[in-house]
């Protein structure tokens, strides 16, 4: 007999949501978080949209420690002297059942998984699962921890142990590992009183904003964001890491750029950095996804690369959450028809594919390269501003120049050829439209 | 009977100093803490006897306190207590569950910075020695009787001997905890002792002050010129002693500097 | 272009952030592989500043204040230089506000 039905490594928001999955089945399940309490090694941007939640926990607005209700959301253009910004406000954000919200992950992850624990699971903190325990035919049975007298056997595993995910590497279910799939993520948490935060932001109450920002990030393609918390702002960039790697500022250096630039700095200044935090995002999407099951393991949230970086949509908590809560459908049903083999746990896949979770990254999947391309990183911001600058900019005696005319000029300027931009907004188009 | 080997430590619930609002979440226990509990398991190995923790700790402790008993500790009483009391109260309370103790293992030091008293209340409510600040045991042989390297100022180091019952407070470098095994972390073996406050205060341990030695009167000096009433004063020329080197069995020296303080004034 | 003097220094950023040490290093790098290397990713990459070239070309490296992100073996072109796991259970960073 195997010490428990399942086994979720990492308390994140995919391992809590599966481990509460199964526990309300009455099966036994066991949750091993490395840090010293849920959510204690997560960093993330900072909003996360939690109606897959809906299934879980009704009402779950009532009690999960939010710190904004996202009402305000920001898409802002950089270039080293210019900014565009699309703003858009929407009452009904601000009310249940919600949109986005602002949030903590040690406080997010840490209420999760109490969840879980409420339900049932076992929770096991400061335990850093070590490898896989794999039984006579190769399938997994459990998984070696580094305290003493460690191993603990499962009829399934569910590997939700995050971006770097040493247990679906072992395995051998990522084909090869590509710095270019992934982008690190660091942010200063700012400090600063609420009402400079609600006056600089234009929001009142528990309302707050989401900005997110291209360009501006020292000519190493990604972007950058600024998130309004309570008494708080997260600012920070996600950096391709390549691009990182070839060229010389260092990441701080990067953030501090952001921040001195005309359209940021007066939202930011006068704060202090209360922390500061990096994390790797897993960027490309579906290109990068490893294989998903095998026989006894499941691979869910960041572990699995489900996390939706494409521009505009910046997702990834709420696609753990699904993720993990449908690896263990998957696990409890396998376990009541007692077949654990990749075939027996094949309703995953099944569940992923009929759902937002894999219909989203497909629809995208060539968006996270379209936004981190050279094109849309240096060039499109720098022909958007150039067209508005024209239209706005009154230069009498000279009369207004036409629109078409200006597009041609700025085109022209930058060097962008046509059948580029026609073949960039085919693609926008296919992902986006 | 089956020795109990008690050990007390202090809930802090988050760390002083580091701007965040307590919050159990990032609470942890002292190195110093964690030193005396693993000092107490090897103890408790050479004697075939039985740990108890003993903290007086609020209710959001308990997860930690439990976590922490997963190293192999037998028992867990943990006296509930919302809110901070003064040391002699905690001493007190700690004490009624240490009665059967010879030996009562603390940490020398807390992360709150707190003014380490309570192991000298301990002490004095057990009736049992004293000895803080040690970094090392130096006797090997297992008996009711221990000697110890204890820290003095400037890199000094001392050996103090003690003999059961007593209580000493460890720092931090004397032991690294055991990790806890996965089954005592899964499924807790220590027995836990739900207990409460016996009193609401301290008892009183009477009047007592820091010890400020009296000052001299000293004559006025004397003398024809200013620099005449200077030398006097300071003694300057005259043919004194400033150090006197005396080797002595521990007793008698002792006994040498109490008299010296005698004489100089400084004990009556 | 001004110059722009960071508003806080990296020993005061690195300080906001909890780290509980652990006495094992859980970065391991290997430095004959270092000597040879011209790109020094991890140098600049690392979040954390956690590796220092030194001047006869090696690579110090330091493990106290690691965000645990991965960045460093992930840019590393030199296969297995850079030894990379996690720290023991209940150390390492440890987050409050992110």
């Amino acid at each position: 007999m195997p010490d428990f039905d399942v086994i979720v490594v990492g308390a994140g928001p995919a391992g809590s949501c599966a481990a509460l999955t199964i526990a309300r089945t009455g099966k036994s399940v066991v949750l091993i978080e490395r840090g010293p309490f849920p959510g204690s090694k997560n960093m993330y941007g900072g909003v996360v949209y939690p109606r897959i939640l809906d299934a879980l926990i009704p009402e779950w607005w009532n009690e999960m420690p939010v710190q904004r209700w996202v009402t305000r959301r920001s898409t802002m253009l950089l270039t080293d002297t210019q900014s565009l910004s699309i703003d858009f406000r929407s009452d009904a954000w601000g009310d249940a059942p919600y949109n986005g919200a602002t949030a903590f992950r040690p406080d997010f992850d840490n209420w999760l998984a109490n969840k879980a624990v409420e339900a049932g699971a076992t929770l096991v903190c400061s335990t850093t699962v070590t490898g896989l325990i794999t039984g006579a035919n190769g399938e997994v049975i459990g998984v070696h921890t580094d305290r003493p007298d460690g191993d603990l056997t499962a009829s399934v595993v569910i590997a939700c142990d995050g971006v770097n995910s040493f247990l679906a590497k072992e395995r051998g279910m990522y084909p090869h590992t590509d710095a270019a799939h992934f982008t690190l993520g660091v942010k200063e948490t700012i400090t600063l009183s609420k009402d400079i935060i609600d006056e600089r932001f234009a929001v009142r109450g528990n309302h707050g904003v989401d900005i997110e920002i291209l360009g501006g990030t020292s000519g190493v393609n990604g972007g950058g964001f600024i998130y309004t918390n309570l008494n708080s702002i997260s600012v920070g960039v996600v950096l391709k890491l390549p691009k990182l790697a070839a060229q010389s500022k260092r990441p701080e250096e990067i953030i501090a750029g952001l921040k001195s630039h005309s359209a940021i700095a007066p939202l930011v200044e006068g704060g202090t950095v209360s922390e500061y935090s990096a994390h790797l995002i897993p960027e490309a999407g579906l290109k990068m996804m490893p294989k998903l099951l095998d026989d006894g393991l499941l691979i869910a949230g960041d572990a699995a690369a489900m996390c939706l970086a494409a521009g505009i949509w910046l997702e990834g908590v709420n696609f753990a959450m699904a993720s993990g809560m449908y690896a263990a459908q998957a696990a409890c049903e396998a376990i009541e028809k007692e077949n654990t083999s990749a075939k027996g746990l094949s309703l995953y896949k099944k569940l992923l594919e009929d759902t937002f979770v894999l219909r989203d990254h497909r629809k995208l999947r060539r968006a996270p390269q379209l936004v981190l391309s050279d094109r849309v990183q240096h060039m499109y911001p720098a022909l958007i501003t150039g067209v508005v600058q024209g239209m706005f900019q009154v230069n009498n005696p000279v009369p207004k120049p036409g629109l078409r005319k200006i597009l041609k000029n700025e085109r022209r300027r930058l060097g962008i050829r046509t059948t580029d931009l026609a073949k960039d907004a085919i693609t926008g188009f296919r992902s986006f439209g | 009977m089956t020795p109990v080997i008690g050990v007390c430590v202090k809930w802090i619930g988050s760390q002083p100093n580091s701007g965040h609002e307590a919050d159990a979440r990032f609470a942890q226990f002292s190195a110093s803490d964690q030193a005396a509990l693993e000092t107490a398991l090897q103890r408790a190995e050479q004697l075939s006897g039985r740990v108890r923790v003993v903290s007086v700790a609020p209710a959001a402790a308990r997860t930690h306190l439990v976590a922490l008993c997963a190293s192999g500790a037998h028992e867990l009483v943990h006296i509930a207590a919302e809110g901070q009391s003064s040391s002699a109260h905690v001493a007190h309370e700690l004490a009624q569950h240490l009665q059967e103790c010879a030996s009562v293992w603390c940490g020398d030091y807390s992360l709150d910075r707190g003014s380490g008293s309570v192991p000298a209340f301990l002490a004095s409510t057990l009736g049992a020695q004293q000895a803080l600040g040690i970094v090392g045991i130096t006797s090997s042989e297992v008996s009711n009787t221990l000697d110890l390297l204890r820290r003095l100022d400037a890199g000094r180091r001392e050996i103090v001997r003690v003999v059961e019952p007593f209580v000493v407070s460890v720092e931090g470098s004397l032991a690294t905890l055991r990790r806890a095994s996965l089954a005592s972390t899964l499924r807790p073996t220590a027995t836990l002792v739900d207990a409460s406050l016996v009193s609401q205060s301290a008892p009183s341990f009477g009047e007592f002050s820091p010890f400020r030695p009296r000052p001299r009167t000293i004559a006025a000096p004397v003398g024809e010129t200013a620099l005449d009433r200077i030398k006097s004063a300071t003694s300057a020329n005259s043919p004194q002693k400033h150090s006197e080197i005396v080797t002595l069995a521990p007793e008698a020296a002792a006994q040498f500097i109490v008299e010296r303080l005698t004489e100089w004034g400084y004990l009556s | 272009m001004t110059l722009n003097w960071p508003d806080i220094s990296f020993q005061d950023r690195m300080a906001s952030s909890e780290f509980r040490v652990h006495e094992r290093a859980h970065i391991v790098v290997n430095s004959d592989s270092c000597n040879g290397c011209t790109t020094r990713a991890c140098v600049v990459a690392c979040p954390a500043n956690l590796f220092v070239p030194t001047a006869d070309g090696g690579i110090v490296f330091n493990y106290e204040q690691c965000f645990e992100c991965g960045t460093c073996y992930m840019v590393c072109n030199e296969e297995g230089a850079i030894s990379w796991s996690y720290p023991e259970g209940g150390h390492g960073i440890v987050f409050h506000n992110t």
